[in-house]
């Protein structure tokens, strides 16, 4: 049983194989709640289909109509680089090194927002306090409101709406903790 | 003084713009500022017939470049050596200058607030700032930036990089009294300078009379922008207050400074 | 920090129901497996210090030879080989922005499948597997209902021979109908192959200008369209002194570096050559010897043209008769010396086109411009081996009863393959027989093709169309699989050799591995190869078979990695005239092309006017862009931010008169009432009064490459009248008109180029 909201949140933003789209909205409005923050009931929050869910996923995330709306790569977003592999890349790798961690082999670059997730569970379960508080001030936290503006501009799904949002405060109050030590 | 210069031959040229593509890649210039630039010219009417050409611009590394004295960066003591004697001068410099063995501008971007001053200052726009990097213990506001002459490639024996991708060869790089550009100045290389504005670039341009015309009337700036005091002083006010004790010296300093500059021109200088 | 505190905020139910969502919490960190701990320094700026791997361009065809910077795994930096003989450490704008394709976002990074219509862009993400599976599935499916015909391949680039051999296996007869011909070259490469016995003009071109006297370019703008090696050649020559005439409507940046400039008519240029050609015979200013001992027909070509004077062209043409009489005398001085340069893009009236290039190549002739420097040259074929591990091991054509290339209208198309025209035609009509599932290579088939209206219609006549693409442009939309194919700097290819003036052997070689779940067009090829049990593609991997090849060539390619990547030969491209022989039955220059009368075509040029502007209309013409490539890389960052978008060229005479301003936004409507998108006006005396002017590729439809849609206007949207060429069935692109639609008012273009009454005019029910 996972002791804490991370690696939930990081599945939440992989590519959904499964259909477990009824017991995520649910975990999600229970991890809302337990930050004291009014979201809609899980039962909206469910599309018409999977298949609508899934290519909802793509196009907010993979390859879109209308250009990638929100590509969940840190490189994306530091400097305004705009392209993959530049210094939010760097800088996700070099934080990984420092924490003893490697990315195992993925079809997803590292310094996508799911590794980076896992990373903060990882390291919440390690105990590594410093690199925990400089991963979030110096990266995540840098880059993370960027993409989330680019994830609601693209008027997504109810879901990855309130994916983004939660996400976003539990990053936020994480942050906050770590200032305050 | 020895002075690096570049002719760029607009009759080679054929406006592909690979120069301001590898000029990016090499320094990883963020679009959508520039070091290195191509701007298209015409099809317009001249007094010599229709031209089509282009105007490649970057830092002129000018003889008295008017982006240098514009810096509120707090002076600091630099040597500087030359690469082929190993000569060395010692001058007090702010974050941006001009260098006493090589001619170039350069900047020195650990040290640099991002005011702007500088980038205001230069007539031709050679100059951007990024807001996107910061030194934050300078509190800055960004970092500027501009073309080197590509000095780190060439210490090492390399062109610079838009020398190097020029699918023509059409821009010749070396010091002024280089034999190729020597040759291209004798016979009417151009430099972009009006009644105004006549600060010394040191980039030369090379073509039909017509391409010529059209590149002075489109692309010459005709006048030196009033100092930006008004960056300076601002730049100066955010400075965090313990710098500020050292910046009512500054004046002093920089007083200092220009005497030095004169002091150390040698007579052949110039 | 106090962690315990953090716990508190998430309830354990929250944590129990989040739970049963994953399969066990390894699934999420196991994306990380623990490592030594250590500091990464931030590595330099720039390109020095770099790892380099040497290997070949993708971002056009020409494919010079590169070298790529690579600093901790990344690509920072590509330069031009420096032992390559034709660009040396030189690479254009194109080229230096590929490190931007591999890393831009809106690559393909999974295989897709289409769950909306075709056209909207609506995927899922499918495995490799199911991919294979899908379109094996769906090829045997329409094999079986209506026949292995029934396949076709449409295909453009290195990624695309691999596939080929898929649908060979399969027994269509439908496996290339490349535009890159059809589309483009293909009536010069007709035209020069008939009249000289070899193609001086298909993929590569054998054009000496590097050591010509005098060149003519017509239409060719050789420094917009960059091909570095050519634009070299181009600039060379014009350095040594070789003296240049322009025949363009359009004032182009090569125009500008034109000692003569002929501003024609557009539709007009054979009959400039044609009076040309004729002022060259009536004035002894050809090559007698040559014309003598290595023609074929001259008599019967002396008598053809004898009726077009230098006054009646001068008229149809719109030009000066001093300015064409100083033009070929200046061209006749430098004989045999002289470049008379077919241009690339060949496919301009339909009518006309292949007779075009044969005036030129006529003109070559009568020069004795062949095999001589500065004139036509001979390729230099390099010596390799033939694997034949890469391929499917059988690849027979089924028996057909009716074949396309039999019934087909253009009697020249079948030497080249399946017209792209009569391939369409069987998609849109189902004759002669149905056409119902196409695979896409590496081809934007709504910008290839003109009139894109048609082309929708009959992909949705398709029961399956798949694509192999890097970025998801237009055809991927309209795609029913896309299979994401890596970047040229992630895999190999074929080997590269050149047989130009300087030959010499490369290789392309990956740089870095794969980004995403992107295979090579090899292991593509391959994965689908075994989901249709075709025997063959036996090499493990592509340097199996390129060893192999290179064997033959008395290499490896660590052989060849020792030498710098690149090895250099002696070309071999000039003849001694004496003993010159052509692959031409007789051996010699064909002036006469008994083949073409053979099939009641024209076996000498004539001028058969093409339909002028209606009145209010101006002919849309259109060219290169120096730092992009067809419509591919309006996408590409760097690429963008040097050229975003283009604008109409409009001449300044009729901009006044119309009263639009330089940089005013417009919109164009053409013959047949189609709207173009909004476009930015270039006012300038550089185009005639009688034509506008943009650059391709422009105005991109597909909404998903985010910097292109919608930036510019697509010449392509606009061309909606379409003439066969009557040799390959090649179809037009500069039969088409349009006016300006400023605001709400509608604004007809005043003629002020009087058109004289030999040529008709183009009838629209909007004029």
């Amino acid at each position: 049983m996972p002791t804490h909201p991370f690696f939930f949140l990081s599945e939440s933003f992989s590519y959904p194989e499964s259909d477990t789209i009824t017991a995520k909205s649910e975990a999600l409005v229970l991890l809302a709640k337990d930050i004291g923050f009014q979201v809609p009931a899980a039962k909206e929050m469910i599309p018409q289909s999977f298949i609508d869910f899934q290519s909802e996923y793509v196009r907010l995330f993979i390859n879109a109509a209308d250009g990638i709306f929100a590509p969940p790569y840190a490189s994306i977003y530091v400097n305004n680089a705009g392209i993959l592999h530049q210094q939010g890349y760097d800088d996700a790798l070099s934080f990984y090194a420092k924490a003893g961690m490697a990315p195992t082999e993925s079809e997803e670059s590292p310094d996508h927002i799911a590794h980076e997730l896992a990373f903060l569970g990882l390291l919440l379960d390690a105990d590594n306090e410093d690199i925990l508080a400089s991963f979030l001030t110096r990266h995540l936290c840098v880059w993370y409101p960027s993409f989330l503006q680019r994830l609601q501009d693209a008027q997504p799904y109810l879901f990855y709406s309130v994916l983004g949002q939660v996400t976003d405060l539990y990053l936020t109050h994480l942050h906050k903790e770590v200032i305050h030590e | 003084m020895k002075q690096y210069a570049m002719v760029i031959d607009l009759d080679r040229c054929v406006g592909c713009h690979a120069c301001a593509v590898a000029c990016r890649a090499e320094w990883q210039v963020p679009v959508p500022y520039r070091r290195n630039w191509v701007n298209r010219l015409g099809p317009a009417q001249t007094s010599k017939g229709i031209s089509f050409t282009f105007y490649p611009g970057l830092c002129n590394h000018c003889d008295e470049p008017a982006c240098v004295p514009e810096c509120p960066a707090d002076p600091v003591e630099v040597t500087f050596t030359d690469q082929k004697t190993g000569a060395t001068k010692t001058m007090e410099v702010a974050a941006t200058w001009k260098d006493p063995f090589n001619g170039t501008v350069q900047v020195d971007r650990r040290r640099c607030l991002g005011c702007g001053a500088c980038a205001d200052a230069c007539p031709y726009g050679a100059r951007y700032v990024n807001p996107d990097v910061v030194n934050e213990d300078l509190d800055g506001e960004g970092i500027v930036d501009k073309c080197t002459f590509c000095m780190p490639r060439v210490e090492k024996g390399l062109p610079p990089a838009c020398v190097q991708t020029c699918i023509t060869d059409a821009r010749i790089f070396g010091l002024i009294d280089d034999k190729d550009i020597a040759e291209y100045v004798k016979k009417g290389a151009k430099r972009l300078e009006s009644k105004g504005v006549k600060i010394g670039p040191n980039v030369y341009y090379y073509g039909q009379p017509k391409d010529l015309e059209l590149l002075d009337k489109t692309s010459t700036p005709q006048e030196l922008l009033a100092s930006s005091g008004r960056r300076r002083m601002f730049a100066q006010m955010v400075k965090p207050s313990m710098k500020q004790a050292k910046n009512i010296g500054l004046i002093g300093l920089a007083g200092t400074l220009l005497v030095k500059a004169t002091e150390t021109k040698s007579p052949g200088d110039e | 920090m106090n962690r315990r505190h953090f716990l508190k905020m998430s309830s354990a139910t929250a944590m129990a129901v989040a739970a049963s969502t994953m399969d066990g919490l390894p699934g999420q960190a196991g994306l990380f497996r623990s490592a030594q701990a250590q500091e990464i320094k931030s590595f330099s700026t720039g390109s020095l210090g770099a790892t380099e791997v040497t290997s070949v361009c993708e971002m056009c065809f020409w494919r010079c030879p590169i070298v790529v910077k690579v600093k901790e795994g990344k690509i920072i930096k590509i330069e031009g080989n420096p032992k390559s003989p034709v660009n040396g450490t030189r690479v254009c704008a194109r080229g230096n922005s590929g490190v931007q394709l591999v890393y831009d976002p809106d690559r393909v990074k999974t295989p897709l499948k289409r769950v909306g219509a075709r056209g909207e862009g609506k995927w899922a993400k499918i495995s490799w597997d199911e991919a294979f599976g899908e379109i094996a599935h769906n090829m045997e499916k329409v094999k079986k209902k209506y026949g292995p015909h029934a396949l076709a391949y449409f295909d453009h680039g290195a990624s695309a021979e691999f596939m080929r051999g898929i649908f060979k296996a399969m027994g269509t007869e439908n496996y290339t109908s490349e535009p890159a011909f059809f589309q483009c070259v293909g009536p010069a490469a007709l035209a020069y192959l008939q009249t000289v016995g070899y193609v001086t003009t298909g993929t590569r071109q054998y054009n000496d200008m590097a050591n010509s006297k005098a060149m003519l370019l017509v239409a060719s703008h050789i420094g917009e369209n960059v091909h570095v090696s050519h634009v070299r050649e181009f600039i060379d020559g014009l350095q040594n002194g070789s003296k240049l005439v322009v025949v363009d409507p359009r004032y182009s940046a090569a125009a500008n570096k034109a000692d003569i400039y002929l501003p024609i008519r557009p539709g007009t240029d054979t009959a400039l050559m044609l009076a040309w050609i004729n002022y060259v015979i009536q004035n002894k200013l050809y090559d007698k010897e040559f014309v003598a001992n290595k023609c074929d027909g001259f008599d019967a070509l002396k008598k053809e043209v004898n009726g077009y004077s230098m006054e009646w062209a001068a008229k149809i043409c719109d030009l000066k008769i001093e300015d064409m009489k100083a033009a070929i005398k200046e061209l006749a001085k430098a004989a045999p010396n002289v470049n008379i340069h077919p241009g690339r893009h060949a496919t301009w009236y339909g009518k006309g086109d292949t007779g075009r290039h044969q005036a030129y190549a006529i003109l070559t002739a009568l020069f004795g411009a062949v095999g001589v420097p500065g004139g036509i040259y001979f390729p230099t074929s390099v010596k390799t081996g033939k694997a034949e591990c890469p391929e499917p091991e059988k690849t027979e054509v089924a028996e057909t009863d009716i074949s396309i290339k039999d019934e087909t209208e253009y009697p020249f198309s079948s030497m080249f393959g399946t017209a792209t025209r009569d391939l369409f035609h069987a998609m849109l009509t189902g004759k002669p027989y149905p056409v119902k599932l196409l695979g896409v290579n590496g081809v934007n088939i709504m910008q290839t093709l003109p009139n894109p209206y048609d082309t929708m219609k009959a992909i949705n006549n398709l029961d399956f169309i798949f694509c192999e693409e890097m970025m998801a442009g237009e055809t991927a939309i309209w795609s029913d699989i896309v299979l994401p194919d890596s970047v040229y700097l992630e895999r190999y290819d074929g080997l590269y050799a050149y047989d130009g003036l300087t030959p010499y052997l490369t290789v392309r070689q990956p740089a870095i591995k794969p980004l995403h779940n992107v295979k090579s067009p090899y292991d593509i090829a391959k994965g689908l190869a075994k989901k249709l049990d075709i025997e063959g593609y036996s090499c493990k991997n592509e340097q199996e078979f390129l060893n192999e090849e290179l064997k033959g060539a008395g290499l490896s390619l660590d052989a060849l990695n020792k030498q710098g990547g690149l090895v250099t030969y002696k070309g071999n491209p000039y003849r001694d005239p004496k003993s010159l022989k052509l692959g031409t039955e007789s051996g010699k220059v064909q002036l006469y092309v008994e083949a073409f009368d053979d099939e009641d075509l024209d076996a000498i040029p004539k001028f058969d006017p093409t339909p002028a502007p209606p009145k209010g209309f101006a002919r849309l013409i259109y060219g290169r862009a120096p730092m992009h490539t067809f419509s591919r890389t309006m996408n590409n960052l760097w690429l963008n931010n040097e050229m975003p978008e283009n604008k109409l060229w409009l001449n300044d005479k009729i901009a006044a008169r119309l009263n639009i301003m330089d940089g005013e936004e417009i919109i164009m409507e053409n013959q047949d009432g189609k709207r173009s998108n909004p476009i930015k006006v270039l006012v300038t005396p550089g185009i005639r009064p009688d034509s506008v002017f943009m650059y391709h590729g422009f105005g991109s439809k597909s909404k998903h490459l985010s910097r292109a849609y919608g930036r510019g206007a697509a010449d392509g949207y606009m061309m909606t009248n379409v003439v066969a060429d009557p040799f390959i069935g090649a179809d037009s692109k500069r039969t088409n008109f349009v006016r300006i639609i400023k605001g709400d008012k509608t604004l007809n273009i005043p003629e002020l180029a009087k058109v004289p009454s030999e040529i008709p005019r183009f009838k629209s029910k909007l004029a």
